[in-house]
């Protein structure tokens, strides 16, 4: 099957202004009351890029996911999708505009079954097309197809996160968000996803990837992004980004600076400014 | 042995009602987080409407379906007009405004129509009895206990097999998810009133066919009990509000029939004093209720 998403180079048009990219954040800044997980965070993404999202825990790789779907409304700056402003649209309407994310934690609804969980998700498309596009992602991820009528609360780590995956794919998104799509994974359960990640990369869909594995993030990706403390440190074409030794030792490497920042759960950030952040 | 037989039946017609209520208490509690202390007033909304109709001469071929929709449409508008306000509010919030809905529907009946209650005729059949396999059985406990199965197969059918049905579990599950696939928020949560609004306009018929009357209080007694049934089961878990409905229905009807006459007034309060004991075994109900988000 093909994940139907032609790459494409156009431009959208919105009034007289004309866009290239099909995402763009600029100067994002979010807090969760008086504490700051983004610092004026802008980047643009263009149709057919994967961009990898990397850095330590509590660098604001999930804040600025959640504020790309809408879970999160910025306290300044915007975000355009295609040209059009969608800061103030809540996540059930950018779902309807073509984005995807497949959340940290995978969050699967346990109670609902397997095929359950992929028709929720496909809820924004005509009715008569719901069920068809279950039965080709329950094809494709076999494993979904066996266990279609089983509680999903049941699935393991890793047929969780294929559903994860099936689910946000159910209505044939533009862009795909993953948040730390292989934590908690076996090693070889973590190489599928990421094969499946090439595999939406080649079928010319836009992703976005947050990843705590960076080197085989960066395999995976045309750009890479390096987050710390709430802004955008390093940006460039994933290749260089690879070959950067100085940025793994500093921010990504397991110096001592990278593991405390913030709490684990990657969401809460100090206040102070971002420069003089020596935590340890 | 037949005495048995018909307490069993008796206490499943009993049950049946509070079920629907319970059910939609669970209902609203899912997608809300909210024990809907207003849920009694669709039922009061519904008895005025069959005053109102009675007054012009329908039958209760008119009525029945009159109250149904009443029922839904309050339900619905309720939602509109208080709740949708306080969504993202605390838990006291919600809970005050719907102790707010309770006190302003019931104020507007006293002071719009009378603080005395109004009566309209029950139907001729209420108190007719049907005998099967011997046994005698009061035609009302009858009709309850099969209209309840339907409704229930109903809402089962409309949560399994719909997909808007599914968003409203997905929603009582984690509600920042379903929105995550692209679940509205306004439309699972009127879902959601628009049933429980539907299964308490059916209860409603019931309670108002044995009544025949609608008084600003018509609903209290019903909404506690229906309340009380979804503890029982375990709020937000839907099998347990019918659970909790049935076994507080059987459980009146053993004690009203089982206990003398003189302390036939204390039943709620031995009822009470059970459901106490019970949340000392288990405080979160029969079936443990889940966590969830709210919208």
């Amino acid at each position: 099957m093909t994940f139907d998403n032609p790459l494409t180079d156009k431009a959208y048009q919105v009034g007289s202004e004309t866009f290239d990219e099909l995402l763009a954040v600029e100067s994002v800044e979010v807090s969760y009351g008086p504490i700051r997980a983004l610092y004026g965070i802008s980047l643009t993404v263009g149709s057919g890029e994967t961009i990898a999202l990397i850095g330590p825990n509590g660098a604001g790789k999930t804040s600025l996911l959640n504020t790309v779907i809408g879970m999160r409304r910025p306290s300044q700056g915007r975000v355009r999708w295609k040209g059009r402003d969608i800061t103030g649209l809540p996540p059930q309407q950018r779902i309807r505009l073509g984005m995807a994310l497949v959340p940290e934690h995978r969050r699967i609804l346990g109670t609902l079954t397997v095929e359950e969980n992929l028709l929720v998700g496909a809820i924004t498309l005509p009715r008569r097309l719901r069920q068809t596009r279950a039965d080709e992602l329950m094809e494709r991820f076999d494993i979904l197809g066996r266990k279609r009528s089983q509680r999903a609360g049941l699935l393991s780590g890793g047929e969780a996160q294929q559903l994860a995956i099936a689910r946000a794919l159910m209505a044939s998104p533009d862009l795909l968000l993953m948040d730390e799509p292989t934590l908690g994974l076996a090693p070889l359960v973590a190489a599928q996803v990421f094969e499946l990640i090439d595999e939406l990369r080649r079928s010319g869909m836009t992703l976005i990837v947050v990843e705590q594995n960076a080197r085989r993030a960066l395999e995976s990706a045309d750009s890479a992004c390096i987050l710390r403390t709430g802004q955008i440190v390093e940006q460039g074409p994933a290749e260089q980004i690879a070959a950067r030794d100085d940025i793994f030792g500093s921010f990504l490497g397991d110096t001592p600076v990278n593991r405390h920042i913030g709490s684990p759960d990657g969401r809460r950030q100090t206040g102070q400014a971002p420069t003089k952040s020596s935590h340890d | 042995m037949t005495e048995i037989v018909q307490q069993l039946v008796d206490g499943l017609g009993r049950g049946g009602e509070y079920a629907l209520i319970a059910l939609g208490v669970g209902l609203i509690f899912g997608v809300m987080r909210m024990v809907n202390f207003a849920h009694g007033e669709l039922i009061t909304v519904s008895a005025y409407a069959s005053y109102g109709l009675a007054l012009t001469g329908a039958t209760w071929w008119i009525l029945v379906p009159g109250i149904v929709v009443t029922a839904i449409l309050t339900s619905v508008l309720v939602e509109f007009v208080a709740f949708r306000w306080v969504r993202s509010a605390t838990d006291f919030a919600m809970l005050l405004t719907s102790f707010g809905v309770h006190f302003v529907v019931q104020a507007a009946f006293v002071m719009f129509v009378s603080a005395s209650s109004r009566h309209f005729a029950r139907p001729d059949w209420i108190t007719s009895t049907v005998t099967i396999g011997g046994i005698r059985f009061e035609a009302i406990d009858l009709g309850i206990i099969a209209a309840t199965a339907l409704s229930l197969a109903f809402t089962v059918w409309v949560l399994q097999h719909t997909v808007y049905g599914m968003a409203i579990r997905a929603a009582a599950e984690d509600f920042d998810t379903a929105r995550l696939l692209g679940v509205r928020s306004d439309q699972v949560i009127r879902m959601a009133f628009a049933l429980a609004g539907l299964l308490a306009g059916i209860a409603a018929v019931f309670f108002l066919m044995r009544t025949g009357r609608a008084a600003p209080s018509a609903g209290l007694i019903p909404m506690l009990k229906g309340v009380l049934a979804a503890l029982i089961g375990g709020l937000g878990r839907l099998q347990g509000a019918v659970i909790g409905g049935l076994l507080l229905g059987l459980v009146e009807i053993l004690l009203v029939s089982r206990l003398p006459d003189s302390v036939d007034g204390m039943v709620n309060g031995i009822v009470f004093v059970l459901v106490a004991v019970l949340f000392i075994f288990r405080p979160t109900g029969i079936l443990a209720a889940g966590s969830s988000h709210r919208p």
